[in-house]
């Protein structure tokens, strides 16, 4: 519904309640767009990056305390109150999406520091790169409350599992062939990082859809992480 | 013959059907169709002047006593049709009771106040019955406590919010089947109301409660179904969960969230 309150202060509140939102994405998104380019680069300084997630983080709290302001000072109902329960788990699924961001930061630190080939995240690049999409895409869904692009991000996670299985098998093998165990399993756990980044891109999908349709998508989407089979 | 929409499985008490209200040229209620589930507390909602009193008068014939008023329709209780004017309406009101808007009790003591009813209906056999009577309406409207040692004192000494209590007693002296309450709570204070619906949440055990508000919290927090009224028509009728949080119509929608286009 496109109306407007009579109220133009909830209106307020919930413009307010959505910047922030939108400032939480764009400062994730910048975040994880520097690391996706940054992953095999040496001389590629994202530790400075660790500090946005620190902004991401109070940006979470503020939409926390702006979240019960609202329900204590608007009584919101229906729609108004899919938007701000929702809202409050976005940010939250964000928030998260700057821990892994910053955990692949660490990783690949660590890689770095024991003299590991950073080359060998070249394989992880592809779904660093569909990761980003993912998440350019639903918080543009989120941004025009469009549940069917947001529908579409949900249904295209499986492509990110199935490569992100098929690296899984190719570093195991090499491991297994030539003993390269440090740098195998950092790979693995920014692979791992990025696939739950793709995840929680999913997860921000499904509130996009229940907040615009008052029904949550139900849980037959496919999945491909076959990892732990 | 419309069909009505059915919030829940529950039994229904009142099934009403095609009902349209005039006064004079004017008219309220336009085609409305409605089944109240019995032992649950039902909910009108809406903007001023959209009818939702009028249909409530609908229940208990108050309406007969506005001039110039004029309801069609049928309106099932069991085995009579409340609209059915060979009815006595004085015999529809003692199963169908009413508490309004305004605290009204009579100018006369709190014992007299809800022993009224009974006893023109002549189901007062002697003095100790009397007082059982009184005693047992005004535990079950939740005021006896306050009360038992001031029972022969004015009820317009009581308080706004134990005025109404009163009144409530005195609408469940009769032992009625249904209970109508238009805005009850619109002149008590925030304390008074609560307490007045937590009454509400357990005389539901035993009877059938509509209630008119203008407060959709209010409808939120006592009714299990509500029925959304505009302009003298039934825009939507629901259980109140779906109804405030997902609700079917875009007019629904607009006036629980205070939206205008």
């Amino acid at each position: 519904m496109n109306t407007r309150h009579i109220s133009s202060a909830f209106d307020e509140d919930l413009r307010a309640l959505d910047a922030l939102l939108e400032k939480m994405g764009s400062l994730a998104l910048a975040q994880f767009t520097a690391v996706s380019d940054g992953l095999g680069v040496a001389d590629a300084d994202l530790t400075s990056l660790i500090a946005n997630d620190k902004k991401i983080d109070a940006l979470d709290e503020a939409v926390y305390d702006k979240v019960v302001e609202i329900i204590a000072l608007r009584s919101p109902q229906a729609e108004d109150l899919r938007h701000i329960i929702t809202a409050l788990k976005i940010a939250s699924y964000v928030e998260r999406i700057g821990d892994y961001a910053c955990n692949i930061i660490k990783r690949r630190n660590m890689m770095q520091a024991e003299g590991g080939d950073l080359g060998s995240l070249v394989a992880v690049k592809g779904i660093a790169s569909m990761a980003g999409e993912m998440l350019g895409d639903v918080l543009d869904a989120l941004a025009r409350s469009d549940a069917e692009k947001a529908k579409a991000v949900w249904l295209g996670d499986i492509d990110l599992d199935v490569k992100h299985s098929e690296i899984y098998q190719a570093v195991y093998q090499t491991m297994v062939a030539q003993g390269t165990t440090p740098t195998g399993i950092n790979t693995l756990f920014i692979a791992k990082n990025i696939e739950r980044i793709g995840d929680f891109c999913t997860s921000i999908a499904e509130q996009i859809y229940f907040a615009v349709n008052g029904i949550m998508l139900d849980d037959q989407r496919p999945k491909g992480d076959i990892t732990s089979e | 013959m419309t069909t009505p929409p059915t919030p829940n499985l529950s039994p229904t008490k009142i099934s009403a059907r095609d009902i349209n209200v005039f006064y004079g040229q004017n008219q309220a209620i336009t085609s409305v169709s409605l089944d109240i589930p019995a032992q649950s507390i039902t909910a009108f909602i809406g903007p001023s002047g959209c009818g939702k009193s009028t249909f409530l008068r609908c229940f208990n014939r108050m309406n007969d006593v506005i001039p110039q008023c004029r309801v069609e329709g049928v309106i099932r209780m069991g085995d009579i049709d409340i609209n059915d004017k060979s009815n006595d309406p004085v015999l529809i009101r003692a199963r169908v009771g009413m508490v309004f808007q305004k605290p009204n009790p009579f100018p006369k003591s709190v014992f007299d106040n809800v022993i009224y009813g009974p006893s023109i209906h002549g189901m007062v056999t002697d003095k100790t019955h009397a007082a059982h009577i009184v005693e047992d309406s005004l535990k079950r409207a939740g005021l006896w406590n306050e009360v038992h040692n001031r029972l022969h004192d004015q009820a317009t000494s009581l308080s706004g919010g134990q005025q109404q209590r009163l009144c409530i007693a005195r609408a469940i002296a009769i032992s009625p089947e249904v209970l109508l309450m238009d805005e009850p709570c619109s002149a008590l204070d925030p304390i008074a109301t609560s307490v007045i619906e937590e009454l509400m949440h357990e005389l539901q055990e035993k009877y059938t409660i509509i209630i008119v508000t203008h407060s959709m919290q209010q409808a939120a927090r006592v009714s299990q179904n509500t029925a959304y009224f505009h302009l003298g028509h039934l825009i939507e009728f629901g259980d109140t969960k779906q109804i405030f949080t997902r609700p079917q119509h875009d007019q629904t929608e607009a006036y629980i969230s205070g939206k205008i286009g």
